[in-house]
């Protein structure tokens, strides 16, 4: 056979082509119906429950475990519900039982999932130096009934154990007889996996699968496949995001503005306040902050409106505290809530702190960098000159450490913040004495604050909770330590036509994402 | 020839053990302790000095230095303070990614410019010369990470002819093919402009030779005297600019790899040092020095070949 061609012929074919090519608008993402695509923004590092660091190493987990309860949707008020656990029961203070749903079954052959696999999971974190150590601090030991039962035994009444510990990270269960068969620990590859989906393959820094569980017998999710793709960068994300590339991501607070005037179509926009606290931390034990005069200077100096505004597009509200606002603990307001510059000249006057500079530390992003320079024109209309030195992350995590140097004695002032759990004392936990020189930088010490912590971890009445709560909230503002400033929005984009399930964490559950 | 060769080799070893001491002086001149920001916040002591043991950071620097560049002349580069995975393995799942898309966006560069070079010379001092340069100089401005943003506007999001993120799928080439076409071009877009002018430069030089001179007084055509007898020689420093461009290219591609979420030498490297994953970082460190050193070692060699003046030099 002959091949003739000619330009024009050449021309022709091309035309076609590009014509059949525009014509086919998924030519590049067939998306699967049956498959949820989300996003994360970083690759996982270790799935073993003892050695979780970051987001992706806590949601693969969510799918590919159980633990005895599970949280519901942050929005929803993150409430608990039994998961692994039938049976869930105070026998008194200290002592917890659970029976284990029949029909949990472990991959490759380990058997069912056991009360010893519960007993396994917890102890070795509790007392261990894993980081998630905190959340078994309470943990005595746990007593194995049958296959199915056991009993948690505490060493004192610990009224939020069943939030902190149980739900996730150190709370998912892992099977010890493959565990031990690994040597103890495990980083990338599962020993054995027992929840609703299986990882199927990890494309590094590009892609996690997960497929359904075939042995599952729980609730079916709504998806035989999840896709998490990896991309760090926000704005990035969104792009992807038009181009169909997932279902669902979170992006930066900064695009809601240009978002809600051009709605990708079918899409969904998520606004809610994450568990993400944020703070100015003043450091009383640097010289020129020692007096409680100048450091309410700063505090009636500081515009929230301003910082809410600039860096947050007036998305969240100013928070009274560290406990999230809108729950059943968090403290109405500040007690320092009207801005009052002429009382802030008036107290540095006062202590005779006119013409006073200080030193704001802050993290590079653009956020933090936004926050601080915020900070510095409303300080500077009281008379206070602020440098800020930004600084990138590594240096900044030693700063307060009394570990790595002195610096932490002479820190002036600090934009911190801190991913928050659901119950307060997760968040009040960082700023008890002992803290001073590890993570509370405000050399913040105050003994009632500390009774008061001690008494609520074991106070079941709410109403009492909620007075003890508050009460360290305002000791920790009466300090004249700490600007409240806001608890961090959490902003997704998602199909309309999907469900999403966002955790405390602000990070998503897969397992329970569904088709509307 | 080959004295030549030897230092230059000789040379090449010299900057790549000068590359990793500085490395190791700035790992520990750097501020921040690697345990603290890998772990967060709610690390307990005994665990920070689990990782800095685990980092090999506990024990004294020479020492660390030495079992350092003993280990690498053995192929070991460590393993991943996380994953706990070998370095090397690591490396080699992720360079061919950046490799592919380095040479890719230099490939359709030096295509392009190359023949925009020429161009410009065939029609040299003509409206057609001048607006090729102004496109030259207007490709080498514009940032690769806004050509990336608004390809992948165009063609994934507006058109969705192309993926907007990821390096395709295992095993299937098309996919893979596909997923390579917006970084290479929004990798190779600046370096079209910078090489038709070299080209341009380069050739109008050469077109003032005698070996020229000699095929115009043949009476061959303008064009073909350009292409064939002119470019020929032209071309040559094109080639230790490829040396470095390639160099530069992987190094620049951690942007692009960033906006189209594609796994490479970059994103490894980038989320190591933000996690301060040591062994991570001065294995592809060493690595990639070395790589672009034994590239631009044989580019000299390659130059040293094919160009008589060279030859010459050396020869004396």
């Amino acid at each position: 056979m002959n091949w003739n061609t000619n330009r024009r012929d050449f021309l022709k074919a091309a035309g076609a082509g590009l014509a059949a090519a525009a014509a086919a608008p998924n030519f590049a993402w067939a998306a699967d119906g049956d498959t949820l695509r989300i996003r994360m923004d970083a690759d996982f590092q270790v799935l073993d429950p003892w050695g979780i660091i970051g987001g992706l190493d806590e949601v693969i987990p969510r799918c590919t475990q159980v633990s005895l309860v599970r949280m519901g949707d942050m929005r929803d008020g993150n409430n608990w519900e039994l998961y692994a656990a039938e049976k869930l029961e105070w026998l008194d203070g200290t002592r917890l039982a659970f029976t284990l749903r029949d029909g949990l079954m472990w991959t490759g052959d380990f058997g069912p999932v056991t009360a010893e696999d519960v007993k396994f999971s917890y102890e070795r974190i509790a007392g261990s130096d894993s980081a998630w150590a905190y959340q078994f601090e309470k943990l005595k030991e746990v007593e194995v009934i049958d296959a199915r039962s056991g009993v948690i035994h505490l060493t004192e009444a610990f009224a939020p154990f069943i939030v902190i510990a149980m739900p996730y990270y150190g709370g998912h269960i892992v099977c010890k007889a493959a565990v031990e068969a690994a040597g103890g620990s495990y980083t990338t590859e599962i020993p054995a996996q027992c929840g609703p989906f299986l990882l199927d393959s990890w494309e590094q820094a590009q892609k996690v699968t997960l497929k359904a569980n075939p042995g599952w017998t729980g609730a079916a999710p709504a998806f035989s496949t999840v896709e998490i793709y990896i991309l760090g960068d926000d704005q990035a994300a969104q792009l992807a995001y038009e181009a169909d590339a997932f279902d669902f991501t979170r992006i930066a607070p900064g695009a809601v503005r240009q978002l809600k005037e051009a709605m990708p179509e079918g899409a969904t926009l998520i606004e809610a306040e994450s568990t993400r606290y944020v703070w100015l931390t003043i450091n009383q034990n640097a010289e020129p902050l020692k007096d409680i005069r100048v450091r309410q200077a700063i505090q009636y100096a500081y515009d929230s409106d301003a910082v809410l505004q600039g860096a947050y597009d007036g998305l969240v509200g100013r928070s009274a505290g560290v406990v999230q606002p809108g729950t059943t603990y968090a403290r109405t307001k500040n007690l320092i809530d009207t801005r009052d510059v002429e009382k802030a000249k008036a107290l540095l006057a006062e202590a005779g702190a006119e013409g006073l500079t200080l030193n704001l530390v802050a993290l590079t992003d653009s956020t933090s960098q936004t926050i601080a320079q915020i900070i510095q024109a409303s300080l500077g209309e009281a008379g206070i000159t602020v440098e800020i030195q930004p600084t990138e992350e590594a240096a900044y995590w030693a700063l307060g450490d009394k570990t790595a140097g002195d610096d932490y004695l002479s820190l002036e002032l600090v934009l911190q913040s801190f991913a928050g759990g659901v119950d307060p004392t997760e968040n009040l936990v960082w700023f008890r004495p002992d803290q001073i020189g590890v993570y509370n930088w405000t050399f913040f010490d105050s003994a009632e604050y500390e009774d008061l912590y001690q008494t609520s971890l074991t106070e079941l009445d709410p109403d009492k909770r909620r007075a003890m709560f508050n009460r360290m909230e305002d000791l920790m503002e009466l300090s004249g330590d700490f600007v409240f400033i806001c608890f961090e929005p959490l902003v997704a984009i998602h199909d309309s036509d999907l469900q999403p399930v966002i955790l405390a964490d602000g990070h998503p559950d897969p397992v329970r994402f569904t088709r509307v | 020839m080959l004295r030549y060769a030897v230092k230059r080799i000789a040379l090449a070893v010299v900057i790549l053990i000068t590359v990793m001491l500085a490395m190791y002086a700035m790992v520990f001149l750097v501020p921040g302790d690697p345990a603290s920001l890998a772990l967060g916040p709610r690390a307990t002591p005994e665990l920070k000095a689990l990782l800095r043991e685990r980092m090999g950071l506990d024990e004294p620097v020479l020492w660390q230095v030495w079992h350092f560049f003993r280990s690498a002349a053995t192929g070991d580069l460590g393993y991943d303070v996380w994953s706990k995975r070998p370095v090397l393995d690591q490396i080699l799942e992720f360079f061919p990614n950046t490799l592919i898309l380095g040479v890719a966006a230099l490939g359709w560069a030096l295509t392009l410019g190359i023949a925009l070079g020429a161009t410009a010379v065939v029609w040299r001092d003509t409206v057609a010369d001048r607006l090729l340069g102004i496109l030259s100089v207007g490709l080498i401005s514009v940032p690769a990470f806004v050509v990336a943003i608004y390809a992948i506007l165009i063609f994934a999001v507006w058109l969705r002819w192309l993926p907007a993120i990821g390096a395709g799928n295992p095993g299937d080439p098309l996919s893979q093919l596909r997923a390579l076409v917006l970084p290479a071009f929004a990798l190779g877009v600046g370096w079209v402009g910078y090489l038709a002018r070299l080209v341009r430069a380069s050739l109008l030089e050469v077109m003032g030779e005698n070996h020229i001179r000699t095929a115009r007084a043949f009476g061959l055509p303008e064009s073909r005297v350009v292409l064939r007898y002119g470019l020929r020689v032209a071309i040559i420093p094109t080639i230790a600019l490829m040396a470095v461009g390639l160099g530069s290219i992987l190094s620049s591609a951690v942007f692009v790899e960033t906006v189209f979420g594609r796994p490479g030498i970059g994103t490894l490297i980038t989320g190591a040092v933000q996690k301060r994953n040591y062994p991570v970082v001065m294995g592809t460190v060493l690595f990639m020095t070395a790589f672009y050193l034994f590239i631009v070692t044989a580019a000299d060699l390659l130059i040293a070949r094919l160009d008589p003046r060279v030859r010459d030099v050396l020869r004396r």
